[in-house]
């Protein structure tokens, strides 16, 4: 018993019993666990990230910046439209066999499509040309579409 | 580590304050990774988290579990950033048995669950049986079995008193701060346990005749 003891007398006898049953139950520490204790409280690493925080705070945060980027990357591309689609390597479509027109043609729509040549129907079928096509190939929408036409230097 | 043997081989005479400013001293050498402290930290307090916890468990594996998983997290605690998960102000015990008995409680609470669920047995007749494997490592006398079973009958919060009082012999005032109650409750609640507690061996010494007749 330690030195701060208001216990009344009458109790005192059960006190000293709960003393002995303390040190029976501490006499019966299995051999070797103070090692085994040491052991694993130097071996131990500070907790992770998620650990300390916790897991539903850590998913909160997750979830805020996955729609932060969804935001800027969507903000990004309504300030500048049409620059996702890939660049265009016009001299291969010639080569291809698509005349100046059509090129002129399609890249005067590339305002409402991310890629200018679906128009055309030159992306993912171009293995398909095997000749030049005209305007009449591309159908009633390609016609009906406004058409700038190219200077006469660009076109010889 | 010489000094933490000598603590604990005799705690009881040992001033309370100076135990308190060595183990922090300890503490602060084992947040550095100091092997020698983590051992001096282990032996000045293996057997009371021990104690405190097969007290309640009544399983020796378990126990062990809890003891383990106390130290672990003290470890984190310590080696955290700038040791975050712990402040110095002189307390460590209390704190270190906060941790333990929060866990204790936690697992109490599994075991319980655990028992409803499998085999829908009241708790003496389980922890009984529980208690079974280890029977022959524990103290055979008349007196403290009848201790044991009579601080079952307690409410869990007198009875956590008398297990930190006794089992992991911290002062009144630490097992205050440890269960973050005032001195005056706590001092109640032990005067309250240890009447009751009489009361119950009384009612287990007297013979069945005495007991059904007043």
């Amino acid at each position: 018993m330690t030195q701060d003891n208001p216990t009344p007398t009458e109790l005192q006898p059960i006190e000293c019993a709960l003393d002995r049953l303390a040190r029976a139950e501490r006499d019966a520490t299995p051999t070797g666990f103070a090692s085994r204790l040491a052991q694993a409280g130097a071996a131990a690493e500070p907790p992770g990230v998620i650990a300390r925080i916790g897991f539903d705070r850590a998913l909160r945060v997750a979830a805020a910046l996955a729609i932060g980027a969804i935001g800027v990357t969507a903000g990004v591309l309504m300030m500048n439209p049409g620059q996702s689609a890939d660049p265009v390597d016009a001299q291969a479509l010639i080569d291809e066999g698509v005349s100046t027109m059509q090129l002129v043609y399609a890249s005067t729509n590339t305002h409402d499509t991310e890629d200018p040549f679906w128009s055309l129907g030159l992306s993912d079928r171009s293995n398909e040309f095997d000749g030049e096509r005209s305007l009449w190939d591309l159908g009633d929408d390609a016609l009906s579409a406004p058409v700038q036409w190219p200077d006469a230097e660009e076109v010889l | 580590m010489m000094l933490a043997m000598s603590l604990h081989a005799n705690p009881d005479a040992t001033d309370q304050a100076t135990l308190d400013a060595n183990a922090s001293a300890l503490v602060a050498r084992a947040a550095q990774g100091d092997q020698e402290a983590w051992n001096a930290l282990a032996a000045l307090y293996a057997k009371r988290l021990f104690a405190l916890a097969k007290s309640r468990l009544r399983d020796e594996q378990l126990a062990e579990d809890v003891a383990q998983s106390v130290f672990v997290t003290l470890a984190q605690k310590l080696k955290g950033p700038e040791g975050a998960g712990y402040t110095e102000q002189g307390r460590f015990e209390s704190w270190l048995f906060r941790i333990a008995m929060n866990r204790v409680r936690d697992v109490a609470r599994k075991q319980q669950r655990r028992r409803e669920v499998l085999t829908d047995a009241p708790e003496d007749h389980a922890s009984s049986s529980a208690a079974k494997p280890n029977a022959e490592s524990e103290d055979r006398s008349d007196d403290l079995d009848a201790l044991r079973q009579a601080m079952r009958s307690l409410p869990a919060q007198d009875r956590e008193v008398i297990e930190l009082r006794h089992h992991a012999g911290l002062s009144f005032k630490q097992i205050a701060a440890a269960l973050d109650h005032p001195v005056g409750t706590v001092l109640a609640r032990h005067h309250r346990a240890l009447r009751k507690l009489k009361e119950l061996i009384q009612a287990q010494d007297a013979p069945v005749s005495q007991q059904v007749t007043p």
